[in-house]
């Protein structure tokens, strides 16, 4: 078979492991792999008619140029986030403009039946799409349109319908707790009240994880909106009482103020008006860090590695079966398959009444016993 | 043994200024020897803080402002980063009137007020022999007044920037450039899976060296200082040729938060200013992102290239000191005590051309000490020049 493989949206640590053993197991079953370049964008850029961008779109993938990626965090195949189900107008290929599809489009276009084309142009009998939401999202879409897909699910956030687990995540809760540590030394030493932005634009999941795990003392979610005076409180009592006299805050980049207080409009940057509204509330300084990017920085720690090989192996075992229109997922803790477009039936966020206490801003676990390894 | 029973004196201990790792390890190094040498310890807390703030009266609890080191303690803490006395921005000599302890506001209501009077009968009142603060060129500018005032003291530098005048090295620099070395390796990933230019910012006010010196060492294509107003277009230029030149698309720029456009201005987040008058600085990097994608599209074919915006910042000076600032705190805390011993005072201990020594106090309210541009700076390809390392001591660009 020709196995067609890419990765779309944010990189995360765990992605090439992932292509390596997708591709080491191909191999030695006697398949031949193809890496599309730059998520959807490869297959939307990829002109049949021209072998320049043929090259640029697609990379026969092998033992020899997959040997060494997986000891390294990001994805060799590139990434991008364009939705070929959505193109903008200035997305759309200059090859394509006026032949149907796109002339003189002035809205998003569908350029799905491009997409088809291009699959059926490459031979491909397989194509394993590795990403979060919105990537998946697009899978399902060729999957309703009967192409053969076993999709991957990778997020930092963790927040793919239809599995517990996505790669990525567990490295961002580990970079999560060992920035917010490595916070506590400047913030201890200047005794301040002290914020850290995490990524978290709609689920609060890894922002939550690694607070729960850091001990820090207050946590901000974007499912749950919050006031500020009330938080600037809270963190005046946690410094009071602590010996170092510092308190610590983790904030979600989507968090949200109460309606009461934001009005109509939310601010641009939650963590830097977090920091100085706190700051006036309370009098006192405050120390403000955003993670961000380095919440998805460096190697994979070796749970991504477990999950990233091992949905890589569930894959494979898949298409050896030619059992198609799957995504490979972990639920209530196994190893498991769903259907290949569960990412359009739901949204998944923080179970709020059982993992957070919305009076307290923090973490909150109300039962451990018969959860999954990771409390999802 | 019996040197516990030997008192030559007591030594007072402080560090002021921003957190660095190595403090710790310095001030179990002073208070070790100390000991040794049969003195006795004390911790003034909160840089300049805790000796201003100290109340004179034996039934008053003074836990916050000072406390008496033992082995115990110290060794516990020598390890770790940041300072377990803790640090603060206050310049006695200099206090506005809200800020003036409550037990002094009667004798100082001035708008601002000099309290070195207190500080002087504080460390009287105290006992202390000997002052070893700690800290960078603001907090040891105030050691040079009480030195004048008659104190004994000996100075050790610290300071992330690197920017005490008259040493070559100070505690802390070695770890921030280890940190913004390694985060940045970490983040190209990230940078090359979606082919994009990366802009990191670092702390370094007026003194370019924390993003020099980790450009030197390969962790970027370029690098932007205080010291040299650099033009966004060629900068643009350069980053869009690096990337495009890279097999995987990318390229990287360290910013130091006080570096400026040609014609521009200092960025500053807020308007803030701290004790010593210094406005806070932060967001050159937010600027410098937004500037290099409206431009990219001149360099690149018309085509706009994305950017990594993310600012290190805390992150370089948090957690455990490196190698290096293990060693020099060692080596610093001991140099003290060795002057000290000597019946020695009014110095600051400094590495320079590669070797320990030490100079008079005074040296650290000189010149800023900044990066020599025209030895170490190209400024046509807004990187570090790399000849003429011969006989150079280990930290290259650091020395005059």
């Amino acid at each position: 078979m020709r196995i067609g493989i890419l990765t779309g949206g944010g990189d995360v640590p765990g992605l090439n492991p992932c292509i390596r053993a997708l591709v080491y197991r191909a191999i030695e079953e006697g398949h031949q792999v193809v890496g599309i370049r730059r998520g959807w964008e490869g297959l939307l850029e990829y002109n049949p008619d021209d072998p320049g961008s043929c090259a640029e779109c697609t990379i026969p993938l092998d033992k020899r140029n997959t040997r060494t990626i997986d000891r390294t965090g990001g994805t060799m195949l590139h990434t991008s986030r364009i939705n070929p189900a959505s193109a903008g107008p200035d997305e759309v290929p200059a090859f394509l403009r006026g032949s149907g599809f796109a002339a003189g489009a002035q809205q998003n276009v569908d350029l799905t039946p491009h997409v088809l084309r291009v699959l059926d142009g490459l031979e491909l009998d397989v194509l394993v799409p590795i990403g979060g939401d919105d990537t998946l999202k697009y899978a399902g879409r060729l999957y309703e349109e009967g192409f053969p897909i076993i999709a991957i699910p990778k997020t930092m956030d963790n927040d793919v319908y239809g599995t517990d687990y996505c790669i990525g995540y567990s490295t961002a809760v580990t970079r999560g707790v060992q920035f917010i540590h490595q916070m506590r030394t400047p913030a201890g030493s200047h005794e301040r009240l002290t914020i850290v932005e995490l990524f978290g634009r709609n689920c609060g999941e890894a922002c939550l994880t690694a607070s729960y795990l850091a001990a820090v003392d207050r946590c901000i979610i974007p499912e749950v909106p919050f006031d500020p005076e009330k938080l600037a409180h809270l963190l005046v009592e946690d410094r009071q009482r602590n010996p170092s006299h510092y308190a610590m805050l983790a904030i979600a980049d989507g968090a949200h103020l109460i309606n009461e207080i934001a009005g109509a409009r939310q601010p641009a940057d939650i963590g830097l008006y977090t920091s100085e509204t706190i700051k006036e509330y309370s009098g006192m300084d405050t120390m403000y860090q955003e993670l961000a990017y380095l919440m998805r920085s460096g190697a994979p720690d070796s749970l991504d590695l477990m999950v990233a090989v091992n949905f890589a192996q569930l894959a494979m075992e898949q298409i050896g079966r030619r059992s198609f229109g799957h995504m490979t997922a972990l639920l209530q803790g196994q190893y498991t398959v769903v259907e290949a477009n569960t990412p359009i039936k739901g949204v998944k966020r923080v179970d709020v009444d059982e993992l957070y206490d919305e009076e307290n801003y923090r973490p909150r676990l109300r039962a451990v016993e018969g959860k999954p390894m990771f409390l999802y | 043994m019996a040197n516990v029973q030997k008192t030559h004196g007591v030594i007072g201990i402080l560090t002021g200024g921003g957190d660095v790792p190595g403090l710790n390890p310095a001030i179990r190094a002073v208070t070790f020897r100390a000991l040794r040498e049969g003195y006795k310890v004390v911790g003034l807390r909160r840089g300049w803080g805790g000796i201003t703030e100290t109340v004179r009266d034996e039934k008053y609890d003074n836990s916050e402002n000072f406390q008496v080191l033992t082995e115990d303690i110290v060794n516990r803490a020598g390890r770790t980063g940041g300072t377990f006395l803790h640090t603060s921005r206050t310049r006695p000599s200099k206090v506005k009137a809200s800020a003036v302890p409550e037990h002094l506001k009667d004798s100082y209501n001035a708008e601002v007020n000099d309290l070195t009077p207190e500080v002087l009968k504080n460390l009287e009142w105290l006992g202390i022999d000997y002052l070893i603060p700690i800290g960078g060129d603001d907090t040891l500018s105030y050691a040079v007044r009480l030195y004048q005032e008659g104190v004994k003291v000996v100075a050790i530098p610290k300071t992330m920037d690197n920017d005490v005048p008259g040493t070559d090295y100070c505690i802390g620099f070695s770890t921030c450039v280890t940190r913004t070395i390694q985060l940045t390796n970490s983040l190209r990933t990230s940078a090359g899976s979606h082919e994009r230019i990366m802009v990191l910012e670092v702390f370094g006010r007026y003194a370019g060296f924390t993003a020099l010196l980790p450009a030197m060492a390969g962790a970027a294509n370029r690098c932007v200082i205080p010291e040299y107003r650099f033009k966004i277009e060629r900068l643009t230029e350069l980053l869009v040729d690096d990337r495009n030149r890279n097999p995987s698309r990318y390229s990287i720029v360290l910013v130091s938060e006080g570096a400026m456009f040609e014609g521009g201005d200092m960025v500053f987040q807020d308007r803030t200013t701290d004790a010593y008058g210094h406005a806070k600085l932060g967001g050159l990097g937010d600027l410098v992102s937004a500037s290099l994608q409206e431009l990219s599209p001149q360099y690149n074919n018309g085509k706009t290239i994305n950017i990594i915006n993310q600012k290190l910042g805390y992150m370089v000076r948090g957690g455990d000191p490196d190698a290096i600032d293990s060693i020099v705190p060692m080596a610093f805390g001991n140099l003290a005590l060795d002057l000290i011993l000597s019946r020695v005072h009014g110095r600051l201990v400094v590495l320079k051309n590669g070797r320990y020594d030490n100079m008079p106090i005074d040296a650290v309210i000189g010149a800023k000490k900044l990066v020599n541009v025209d030895k170490f700076y190209n400024i046509d390809r807004l990187r570090p020049k790399y000849e003429s390392f011969e006989m150079k001591p280990l930290f290259i660009m650091t020395s005059d």
